[in-house]
């Protein structure tokens, strides 16, 4: 009775026959659900470097030195990017200028302290690298200039002083061996505290993102997520551009919600509707600046005078301000690039609005989004005769922070802007826009319908090009109205 | 020189005077609120300015006089028409509303002042009445010399300012002045007390809160809050009006369905708008789910029985699962509390805080106390679909006065129970339960017919004879407080399980006074249930509907009884025959069985026939136990199992339809069919050796070959099980199956007769089960316990022989 085989087949047959139509025809959800966590970046294993790392390290380019003897390409590779070249890497074509001009903090103006030209004892705290000196900016074909640490080392053991070197007191050798992937509180340590405090320029991103509560961000605060986790990094290239300092970008280049996100995140049709016309941002970015406040206005124009100062308010090094908390952002189109970018030595629109940056985009282009905006209104220094805005020198030697001379300011500028000053100065109002993409909501404490629909809502749809609140006049694709 | 000084003196005392009149004239304009320009209204961009008019049909900015409503916008509109094609004509006869219609900008202008007009048809001042309504508008002041228009409001002919036109459709905070509780803004918490609730009927009544906000946001203590992370009224979040669905009945922007013959969605004729305007009929249409929403649509993907859920149940039953607000529960309107208010209980609000001991009333509650919010009844509407409801219970006496039979009024009542503003002595006596010389809320109570009878007698005192008190519960439908699909009701076993919604009771008070059983008002609706008492406390149980034959709640219970019995008996009757023969076998260790070969019996398809049957039935009556008793494992998804039980059915049914065939193709089906020649006497014979031979370790009294493998009894059971029992059961089965798409097959023979159906699924089931008992057991009495089902597997098995020639090799 030599069977067997037969009667497993029999059995298998019918296990198929019972599974088979059961699995075939199981229920599936009407909507098949995208799984974000399945698009989350696998992050390399820790390895504990304590051990590996000996040596007396004296500087931290001593400290670079032995980080490249492991990793023979890190700094070759991070050299290209703009962490380092604080330059953009695309030159590009803005309108009014005939050459494709390059962007980056190491000579483009803002509106918060204005240059990092000439100043390098306070601004180079940030670049990524060591080297810089008053006269003269740091070599930047030295792979031994990179600062490995400041985004691989604990903060807690790790920190920069004047000119970017390593500060006072720092153990360079436990700094080094504390090192692994980059955490909240690395990029934090300079990207909350741009424009000169917490939270000043960005408004999204404060130090309440080390500890950030579930409703602050419900990525990094519900889920404990990194930055590196949406800011993909590839042979140290980080995703994700600022508008500001790149005239366009690349939307692959941009971190997206979609990255991980589908494109029709919600059950509700009538939701997933707006995602043509809305972006992410405006509905889970409600407010920002929940827990630090952040600044919206600055007023150049009265520093240097002997006042009563308070951060908040007003300080002789930079004048009078607004700082505000639980921001409700403005709304603009906005299809990813600026439509405007002040360049130096551009005239100011002198008694008007010199728009600093501006988003591009409008109801007529369909790639465009509203979205959330940080403002930023600024009364800065320009040259009464030249017409351009100026840079003054803050922190460099005799700047303006401890001579509290304009003119002199002014002057000394000059060779390390290239711009002339004919002796005379203004202020003059201008303008940036700062998207505000960080401290996202979970979806209830999201944006209701009512916040922007009806007789109360926070947009204002004429000026965005509707003729009225599209709830009742209908979006920019209906093809009925 | 004097003359000079006269006059100076004259401009002086001018001066002062008129100093002194704006002087007072401010302080007059402070005290009342000061007098506002309002902004230009975004709301009115198209509404003329026009005069207001009094009964005259002068401006009033000229006479002084009252305005004329009615006059007023009848210099355009048809005011005629309008007074006489409103839904709030019923409101009229209401006190505090009347002339309601003529009252235009209680409805149709921002931030009306309502209370002003109440305060004035109180008083007596019915000709200021409608106009008190624009006390916040700026247009009209109350001063101490009276009611005066504000000449700065109007033009030199007597026209309104542009500034002061504010007319625009009803908002729904015109709408909540009278009928409920409306909360439009987002960042305020929304709270609610119990004096909220005063001029907020519909809330009052059912619990419904109209507002865009996240319950979650909300400020009052509603247990569990912080997971509603939902509006209350979905349509509220999405931006609707009250007036979008309760639409004047001609305006040519409603959509009318109604009247709408099959072939149309949309009627495009309507009034020119011109039209509309002069004559727009105030009857307010109440809109269906439906006229915006195609619920087929919305759910055919997912739910099964489509037809039969829509038939029966109204989507408000899915869609408004649980109020999240308190409501009258009970309206104890035959005493008088302290503070001289009626006692009234709410439900959806924490019973202990109602009423802390020894208070003034039993009405307040505060924004403190726990809102665990209530799950509303579910009641047969018109339709007859099950829809929700609250349940409102009115205690009121009833008495004889002037020959009529009236209710007793409040202020009747409280000259009975308070004749001066306080208890009465003998009120005192009589309900003073703890001997203070004081009454509080918790003791006056009529809960001994002494009590009632002598709050009777003071009544009969009052000209109130014969009054005795009467209970009435009114059931108030809940069509608002609507959520989305992910926070409805989607879990099947709500409805389809021992503890369904559907019909279950809801509580209508703690007690009745001197018990007295009130009586539902059901009128409209298609449910008569009754109000039950279980340990003092009322209940409406609502009537069962014999149509409904609703999975998981409902079974006919003398099946079930039955079944259980016959299921048991036969699981002891094996055990008992089991023990049986292990006894014998070890007391006679009798070398049973003759000489055996081995014989080929079973062809591999029937084998594979037999196997796949054996897994279908096993599976369905698994997971039907389930689905007939949900909650016996209650972590399984209902859906889930009736999904698997449907795959399982119909792989029985298939496998059935080919072993079919293949037994009349081959002939087989022969060694079913008992022959009937000597069928009684060979089946007693068989019978006897299962009652006396087996155990003595007998031969099996037949041999059993390849045609003939069946032994009588077997051929008659198995010959039941297939023409019978599962023939039965797979046509009910897919009875209840087809059901789903054709609706008719559930009421083919009468509204019950999915009942039926069920029912007889449900006896089979338990019959098939009794037979897998008794078929697993016979298996173990072949020559060795397995054998039978070692010869089910491979075929072949060690047959007894009486002689060689018995045996037929395959």
């Amino acid at each position: 009775m030599d069977k067997k085989p037969t009667w497993l087949l029999g059995l298998v047959g019918i296990l198929l026959v019972v599974i088979v139509p059961i699995w075939a025809l199981w229920p599936k959800p009407a909507q098949p659900q995208d799984d974000p966590w399945a698009h989350l970046p696998k992050h390399a294993p820790h390895v504990d470097h304590s051990a590996i790392i000996q040596g007396n390290f004296k500087t931290g380019q001593d400290v670079t030195k032995t980080c490249l003897q492991c990793h023979p390409n890190a700094a070759k590779d991070f050299m290209h990017t703009s962490h380092w070249t604080w330059n953009s890497t695309q030159a590009f074509n803005i309108p009014g200028h005939d050459q494709p001009i390059h962007l980056g903090k190491l000579h483009s103006f803002n509106n918060f302290c204005i240059g990092t030209q000439g100043n390098q004892r306070v601004c180079m705290k940030c670049h990524t690298g060591y080297g810089w000196t008053e006269e003269a900016p740091t070599d930047f074909n030295n792979p031994n200039n990179v600062d490995c640490l400041i985004c691989h080392a604990d903060p807690a053991k790790y920190g920069r002083g004047e000119y970017g070197n390593p500060a006072k007191g720092v153990d360079l050798l436990a700094a080094a061996r504390s090192v692994r992937n980059p955490t909240r509180a690395n990029c934090l340590t300079c990207h909350a505290y741009g424009g000169g405090g917490d939270n000043v320029k960005h408004g999204d991103i404060s130090s309440a993102l080390y500890h950030p509560s579930p409703d602050l961000d419900v990525h990094m605060g519900r889920y404990d997520m990194q930055c590196t986790d949406c800011h993909r990094t590839e042979h140290h290239l980080v995703k994700g551009k600022l508008i500001n300092l790149n005239y366009t970008v690349n939307p692959k280049d941009q971190v997206q919600c979609t990255d991980c996100h589908s494109n029709a995140p919600h059950k509700d049709a009538r939701l997933n509707a707006h995602v043509q016309s809305v972006a992410c941002q405006a509905c889970h970015v409600p407010e920002t600046a929940e827990i630090i406040p952040t600044k919206t206005y600055w007023n150049w124009g009265s520093a240097g005078q002997d006042l009563p100062q308070n951060h908040f308010f007003y300080l002789k090094i930079k004048g009078d301000f607004k700082y505000t908390k639980n921001f409700i952002p403005s709304y603009a189109w906005f299809n990813g690039n600026e439509s405007k970018r002040y360049i130096e030595g551009d005239p100011a629109n002198i008694g008007g609005i010199t728009y600093i940056n501006k988003p591009a985009g409008s109801i007529d282009d369909p790639t465009a989004k509203i979205f959330p905006f940080k403002i930023m209104h600024t009364m800065q220094p320009y040259d009464k005769v030249y017409g351009y805005l100026l840079a003054p020198l803050t922190a460099g030697k005799d700047g303006f922070w401890s001579k509290f001379d304009w003119d002199l300011a002014f002057k000394l500028a000059e060779p390390h802007t290239g711009l002339k000053y004919s002796g005379q100065y203004g202020f003059t109002e201008t303008v940036m826009y700062w998207p505000q993409t960080h401290m996202v909501k979970p979806k209830e404490k999201a944006l209701q319908c009512a916040d922007c629909h009806g007789p109360n809502g926070r947009l204002d749809w004429q000026a965005l090009g509707y003729p009225g609140d599209p709830m009742e006049w209908g979006g920019r694709f209906d093809t009925n109205h | 020189m004097r003359r000079k000084w006269i006059s100076l003196l004259l401009f002086t005392a001018l001066v002062a005077v008129m100093a002194a009149g704006v002087a007072l004239g401010v302080r007059q304009a402070l005290a009342e609120g000061g007098t506002t320009t309002p902004q230009s209204s975004p709301t009115s961009p198209m509404h003329p300015t026009y005069a207001l008019l009094d009964a005259d049909g002068n401006p009033v900015a000229q006479s002084g006089k009252p305005a004329d409503m009615l006059k007023t916008c009848g210099q355009c509109h048809d005011a005629q028409f309008i007074t006489t094609h409103a839904t709030h004509q019923k409101a009229e006869q209401i006190s505090g509303f009347q002339g309601m219609t003529a009252a235009c900008y209680l409805c149709h202008s921002t931030n009306p002042d309502g209370a002003a007009r109440k305060a004035a048809l109180a008083s007596g001042d019915t000709a200021w009445a409608d106009s008190a309504v624009l006390l916040n508008s700026g247009i009209l002041q109350k001063t101490a010399d009276g009611w005066k228009w504000n000449p700065q409001a109007f033009d030199a002919d007597g026209k309104l300012k542009k500034d002061y036109v504010d007319i625009h459709r009803p908002t729904n905070a015109n709408c909540a002045q009278c009928h409920g509780v409306v909360h439009t803004d987002l960042k305020t918490p929304l709270v609610l007390d119990s004096t909220d609730l005063q001029n907020a009927w519909v809330t009052k009544t059912t619990g419904q809160v109209i507002s865009p906000q996240r319950i979650s946001a909300s400020g009052m203590n509603i247990v569990g809050k912080d997971k509603m992370d939902y509006a209350w009224d979905v349509h509220a979040e999405r931006g609707l009006q009250c007036v979008d669905c309760h639409s004047s009945a001609n305006s040519p922007s409603a959509r009318r369905y109604s009247e709408l013959p099959d072939y149309l969605t949309f009627e495009p004729r309507h009034p020119d708008l011109g039209a509309y305007l002069k004559q727009p009929s105030h009857v307010l249409t109440q809109q269906s789910c439906e006229s915006c929403h195609d619920p087929v649509a919305a759910h055919k993907n997912w739910l099964p029985y489509l037809d039969l859920h829509m038939a029966n149940v109204a989507c408000e039953t899915c869609h408004v699962p649980q109020m999240h607000a308190p409501a009258v529960e009970t309206w104890d309107k035959t005493v008088v509390l302290p503070d001289g208010a009626t006692a009234t209980v709410y439900r959806g609000v924490e019973a202990a805080a109602q009423a802390p001991a020894g208070a003034d009333t039993k009405e307040a509650f505060t924004v403190s106390h726990r809102v665990p919010g209530f799950q509303p009844v579910l009641l047969r509407n018109g339709e007859g679909k099950v829809a929700p409801y609250n349940l409102v219970t009115t205690f009121e006496w009833v008495a004889k006065k002037d020959g009529k039979t009236i209710v007793v009024g409040q202020e009747a009542l409280k000259q009975a129970w308070m004749p001066n503003g306080k208890y009465a002595d003998e009120v005192v006596k009589a309900f003073d339960a703890n001997g203070d010389g004081q009454l509080t809320a918790d003791e006056v109570k009529l809960d001994t017919k002494a009590k009632v009878d002598l709050i009777a007698k003071r009544l009969a005192a009052l000209g109130y004879a014969d009054a005795h008190i009467v209970g009435t519960v009114k059931p108030y439908a809940i069509h608002h407080d609507v959520v989305q699909s992910d926070y409805a009701l989607q879990d099947c076993r709500a409805c389809h399980g021992p503890n369904s919604r559907i019909g279950k009771p809801m509580q209508l008070a703690l007690s009745a006074p001197a018990g007295v059983t009130p009586s539902f008002d059901g009128k409209g609706l298609k449910d008569a249930g009754k109000v039950i008492t279980e340990a003092g406390v009322l209940y409406y149980q609502p009537q069962k509907d014999e149509r409904l034959y609703v999975a998981g709640r409902d079974s006919v219970r003398w099946v079930d009884l039955l079944g259980l019995v016959a299921f048991v008996a036969t699981l002891l009757g094996v055990s008992a025959h089991g023990g049986l023969r292990a006894y014998f076998a070890k007391k006679y260790h009798h070398q049973h069985h003759g000489k055996t070969k081995p014989a080929y019996l079973y062809t591999a398809a029937e084998r594979f026939w037999h196997w796949l049957q054996m897994l279908a039935i096993l599976g369905l009556l698994l997971t039907g136990l389930v689905i007939h008793n949900p909650d016996w494992f209650g972590g399984l998804s209902f859906r889930y199992l009736v999904f698997t039980h449907t795959v399982l059915g119909w792989i029985l049914v298939i496998n059935f339809v080919f072993a079919l065939y293949y037994h009349l193709a081959t002939g087989y089906i022969k060694q079913y069919l008992p022959k009937p020649q000597g069928l009684f006497s060979r089946m007693i014979l068989q019978a006897k050796f299962y009652g006396m031979g087996i155990f003595k370790g007998e031969p099996h009294p037949f041999q059993k070959t390849f045609w003939n493998k069946l032994n009588p009894m077997q051929r008659l059971t198995y010959l039941g099980l297939l023409t019978v029992m599962l023939p039965v059961q797979m046509i009910t089965g897919v009875w209840i199956w087809a059901a789903r798409i054709w609706p008719q097959a559930a009421t083919l023979f009468g509204s019950a007769t999915m009942t039926w159906v069920a029912g007889i699924h449900t006896l089979d089931a338990w019959l098939i089960g009794v037979f897998v008992v008794a078929h697993v057991y016979l298996t173990t009495t072949g020559h060795t316990p397995l054998a039978y089902i070692e010869a089910m597997i491979t075929g072949w098995e060690e047959v007894e022989v009486d002689d060689d020639e018995g045996v037929v090799a395959a």
